[in-house]
Order: C-alpha cells, then structure tokens, then sequence
C-alpha cells in the first residue's frame, strides 16, 4: 500500500502475531482516523531489523538509526507470550501503600528473584471498596533483549501486544460492550484476555493455535489458509479443556458478566471454532469488526482489520496516550537512561584521562627535550674551535665598532648641494666632533651646504662656528663643527 | 578466606594511597622541577652563547665588508712592530712621504679586552695618494680603526690647481695588543 501524508499526529505501531511482523501507520484528523498504509514480514525468515528498514527506519552502518520517519512517533508490541499476568483484590489504600502491596504480592507469586524481573501494574474498581490489580512480569533480561531487538524502531513506548488487540476490539469489534472475555486465536497460539473498557485485566496465552486444526506447520499458516472443516477432532476437545482451565484461573464462569467473544475475519473457520466450543459447554460468540469508524485505504476490510489488530490497536492507544498503560518497560527505559548517564561521565573521565596522559606526555617530552638539547649545546658550547670562533667573532665586531670608514666620511661631506663651496681642511677626532674649514661665495651657498650636511643621515649637529667675509677675494671663510655617526661620542675614543 | 573491607575501610585504604601518592609526588616532585628548572637555565645560557656566533649571511657579509681580515692580537713588544712593519709598508705603497711613524703610549679603555696601543704619523700626499691609501687601509690585520685624521689644503691655491699640489695630513690609527 502507498504510504499517505505523516503529520505530527500519525503513529506507527509494529508488532509480532500470527508468524509475521505487521506494521501499521494511523493518523488522526480531528475526529477522524485513518490507517495510511499496512506492512508484513514473515518472522521466520526476517528479523526486527529488516521490517525496520523496511518500514523506513534506515541504520547507518556504525548502526546509529537515522530514520526518516522524522514525524511518525512509533510503537512497539510485546508479545505476551514471555508475560505473566496476576490478579489480585486488595483493600483501596493510598498509590505509595498500594505500590508496596504489589511489589510484595508480585514477589510472593513469581518464581524468580525480585531483581531479575520487572512488574507493571493497574488497578479498577471493585466492589465493597476492594480494589482489582492487574499485574504484569517479565524477565528483566528477556525485555532488556527485546528493547535491544526493537531499537531501530525508536520506540516511543513498547505496549504489550494483548493491550493493542483488546483496544481494537473496543473500537473496532464491539458492539457497545464495556467488558469481554476475548479469546484471539492465532496461527502458534491462542490468547485469552479479561477486558474491560479496551484495557486488559487479566490475560494467558495457551500455546495451542488454528495451525493445530489442519496439517500444516505453524509458520505455513495464514489466517486466510485456514481450513474450513476441523479436521482434528481431538483438537477442539483439548483446545476446549485449556481454554476451560484458564477461565478457571481468571475466576470466569457461565454466569459471570463477562461475554465469551472469539475474535473472527468473518470466515468460516472461527465459525466451526465458536461451534466446537459450543457443543463443550463453553457460551462463546463471534466478535466480528468493522471499518465504519476508519478511514482505509481502498481494497481494507474486515479480513484486513483482523489480520492488523495488534498494530492496529497499539496505534490507537499510540494516538490517545490514555494513562494507566501496563508499561512494563518502564524501569528498563529508566536503566538505559542511567546507563546513557553512566557512558556520558565514563566519556567524560576517560576524555579527561586521556587529555591527563597527553599533558604527562607533553611535560615529558619537554622535559627530555631541554635535557637532551641542554646537554647537546653545552657540549658544543664547551668545544675549543666554539669558543674560539666565538671570540674572534667578539674581537671582529669590537673591530668594527670601532672602524670609522673615512673614505665614506670624505664622501658623505662631498655630497649635496656644495656649489660655490672650496673646503680647506677636516680634523676627525674619535670622542670629538669633526671640524671642516672651507669657503663658500656668500652665505646662501654656506647654510645650504650646512643643510645639506644637515639632511645627511651619517651626520648630526652641525654647526657653523665661525663665517667672516675676506676683505680680499670677498669670498665667505667658514668652519663647521659636527657628529660623524657615533664616533664623535667620548666612548667612542679608545 | 580474606574479608571484604567495608566502605569505611575503602575509603581509608584510598586516602592512603591518595595521601602516599601526594608525598611522593611533593618529595621527587620539587627535586625533579628543580633539575628541570636548572637544566633550563643551562639551556638558556648555551643558546645565549650560541647567539654570539653571528649566523645571518647579510650580517655575516657586512662584518666582512668592514673588517676582512684580522689577527688575533699578539703581546705589545710583538704586535707594534707588526702593526707598525705593515702600516709602513701601505704608506709607502701610496706613495705617501711620512715623518718617522711614532707609537703613542699603550692604554687601556672602558668596554675593550685589549690594551690599545696607537701610531701617530705625519706627511705629504697628493689628495688620491690619500685615498689609495685609506681605501687599502682595512687590509692591515692589525689595524683597530682611524683615531684621527688631519688633512689641510694649501688655502692660498685655487681649487683647480689643487689637484696636483701636495696636501699635509696627520693620522693616528690603532691596534690592540694582548
């Protein structure tokens, strides 16, 4: 079938009955519910894992799920068979006594340890102020497991399978009825449940199924196969006597308020089934359902609606979300979440452990690096021809120091604007300024040969210290004083 | 059969351990950064030792360009004569007519290892004898640098006519000695 529109109010239910996965994908418009689109899978030859992907919900190969079905909340059945269900009457006392009631009476009755199981439990009112308790155990590790096997789903919540069927029945099978006594009959088995307002109260499982009726192996068996006639006499006897035995644990009889309702497709076989019993005492009828109050894509039917009841049912209690769910898996989300926590500090301490023993590495590598190099350069350091380079290094650079280039100092006051200009003598002392004697042929042509000294980058400070006109070649005599680079400091002398 | 401790006792065993963990790592701990402060104090004066020996080419090639050759100094009695020996012999390979070089008297100074020991000499030169004569100057292995350089024109020549006329200069240049 085409897979419709997903909104935010669709839920996806998947659960194993009758040999195969079934999945089914239900949304609610207002007032309205419609089933977008059915999926089975034989269980014998597929796994959890394949009708996963094949109900959109793709893995990674690391196996992280990443799943398309962004919108769609999912659901997930369990099917009753690895379940036990008790039914106690207590005295209505507060939710914390209560608690404890059931915790020790779920104890008393079930054969394994109280850590090694996980309880579920719902009360409904009884008579004379007495409360009723359905009770509900598993194996911890068997839904430890499951959760594991289902994990692709993403699971919002894992309901139990029988709490799918009898919410079907309540909106799909019966006619006005608040309470029954279903009995849902498989291809592998057979499970009988005490249900009152599409909630379950009490339920067993009886390992007898319709593929008992014909010749065929359990898994070769499809609803639709079903023999018409019972052709094993024997089988509508025996499958009578348990079926009478478990009513009798329920505390059910003829007379009780609880009509005995077989759930049927419509077809023959449940008919001859309902017949049997009859004629074994037992007032059984047919249940048979209804798509009135669906919208169904074309070509579903009541053959459809029972083939997909389990799902069918715990995508509608997937929309409601009605409280008191028998949620066994509860505690065990509880422990995954501790577990996530646990992981996420693990994460964390080995994060920092490892981030600690690369610090230590880091120090080391330091430390044995500087011993090394010290012990490496003190020994070069250490030779003659180092320290010999060294100090011939040391005298060539306090050689030159202290060389003032004078071939350089003869150019530097040649340079520039020195037109008009005769110079006559230069004294250069170290620790002394440096003293120019020359002529100029007026006193324009001597400030800009100063200026030009002035700008050159060697000389600093320079001064005219004496200008006078010669009476007798009318020419300017003058002599400048100033600093040749650092030579003219008196550090500068040796 | 050995008992199991009590938390009590966990908890004890652990502040032990915790606590001779703690010793152990102050006792060796401070040595250990001692050492290792110290080795790095070594390091750094090797490296800074190491930085004496100038290894960039440019600074290499203008230290060259400076000093391109230079002798160890020796002790005075041998050094002036050198110094002196090969002053002399770059005067008079300029052409430069000298007065007798005289040595100054040897001192120490301020910031230098050596004692410092000077020649003073006068002459007569023509301008580019001068000049010869200083450009070939830094090839004296001996020589420390130019203390003094006097030079005077004949005022009373004109600038055209000096080129051929001999100028009188006054140079006092030096050396180190041991």
């Amino acid at each position: 079938m085409s897979k419709g529109d997903r909104t935010s109010h669709a839920v996806l239910a998947a659960a194993r009955d009758d040999a195969r996965f079934k999945a089914v994908e239900v949304r609610k418009h207002g007032n309205v519910t419609e089933i977008l689109w059915t999926k089975s899978l034989p269980a014998d030859t597929k796994t959890w894992g394949d009708f996963a992907t094949e109900c959109g919900f793709a893995a990674n190969p690391d196996g992280h799920d990443r799943s398309h079905r962004r919108h769609a909340a999912s659901v997930v059945g369990l099917d009753p068979t690895g379940v036990a269900f008790y039914r106690i009457r207590t005295p209505a006392v507060a939710e914390e006594e209560m608690a404890a009631i059931v915790r020790m009476q779920a104890e008393s009755l079930l054969p394994l340890p109280p850590e090694q199981i996980e309880v579920a439990w719902r009360t409904s009112p009884s008579t004379n102020g007495d409360v009723d308790i359905t009770i509900a155990a598993a194996r911890r590790e068997y839904l430890h497991k499951f959760a594991g096997t289902v994990r692709r789903f993403r699971p919002r919540e894992i309901l139990l399978s029988c709490e799918g069927m009898a919410r079907t029945w309540q909106n799909l099978f019966s006619d006005g009825e608040q309470q029954a006594l279903l009995v849902s009959i498989g291809a592998e088995n057979t499970q009988v449940c005490l249900v009152r307002s599409g909630q379950v109260t009490h339920a067993a499982v009886l390992g007898t199924g319709v593929a008992d009726l014909g010749e065929r192996e359990p898994h070769e068996t499809q609803m639709a196969d079903l023999p018409s006639e019972i052709h094993n006499p024997q089988w509508a006897e025996r499958f009578a006597q348990d079926l009478r035995a478990v009513l009798t644990s329920f505390g059910w009889d003829e007379s009780s308020d609880w009509p005995m309702l077989v759930l049927s497709d419509g077809g023959e076989t449940m008919e001859r089934v309902v017949q049997s019993l009859n004629l074994a005492g037992l007032p059984a009828k047919v249940s048979l359902p209804s798509v009135q109050s669906l919208k169904v894509p074309s070509g579903f039917g009541t053959e459809e609606i029972y083939d997909y009841r389990v799902p069918l049912g715990l995508a509608l209690i997937g929309l409601e979300q009605p409280a008191g769910a028998l949620n066994l898996f509860e505690g065990i989300a509880a422990d995954e979440e501790l577990q996530k926590t646990a992981s996420a500090w693990r994460s964390v301490l080995l994060a920092g452990a490892v981030a600690f023993v690369a610090l230590v590495a880091l120090i080391l590598t330091v430390y044995f690096t500087d011993v090394a190099s010290a012990k490496r350069w003190n020994a070069l350091v250490a030779t003659p021809e180092f320290e010999a380079a060294r100090q011939h290094q040391a005298l060539l650079k306090t050689v030159a120091r202290h060389r003032p280039d004078m071939l350089q100092l003869l150019a530097d006051i040649s340079a520039g604007e020195n037109d008009g200009i005769v110079l006559d003598s230069l004294h250069f002392k170290k620790g002394q300024t440096a003293t120019i004697a020359g002529r100029a042929g007026n006193m324009e042509q001597m400030w800009k040969y100063q200026t030009g000294l002035i700008d050159h980058k060697n000389i600093d400070n320079v001064e005219i210290t004496n200008a006078a006109r010669d009476s007798k070649t009318k020419k300017i005599k003058f002599t400048m004083v100033f600093e040749y680079r650092n030579f003219s400091r008196k550090e500068a002398a040796l | 059969m050995a008992r199991k401790l009590n938390e009590r006792e966990k908890r004890m065993l652990l502040f032990g351990a915790a606590s001779a963990v703690l010793i152990l790592a102050f006792t060796y701990g401070v040595r250990w950064l001692d050492h290792w402060g110290k080795t790095r104090k070594t390091l750094t004066l090797a490296k800074s030792r190491l930085g004496e020996i100038e290894t960039d080419e440019a600074k290499r090639a203008g230290l060259a360009a400076i000093v391109p050759v230079f002798e160890v100094p020796q002790p005075e009695d041998k050094q002036k004569f050198l110094f002196r020996d090969r002053l002399h012999e770059q005067l008079k390979k300029a052409g430069i007519q000298t007065e007798p070089l005289q040595f100054l008297a040897t001192r120490r100074t301020k910031n230098v290892a050596h004692k410092v020991l000077k020649i003073k000499c006068k002459g007569k030169c023509k301008f580019d004898q001068l000049l010869n004569f200083l450009a070939n100057l830094k090839e004296n292995p001996y020589l420390v640098g130019v203390e003094e350089l006097r030079i005077q024109c004949d005022a009373k020549e004109p600038p055209e006519k000096r080129k051929d006329k001999p100028i009188e200069i006054e140079l006092t240049v030096s050396t180190f000695v041991k």
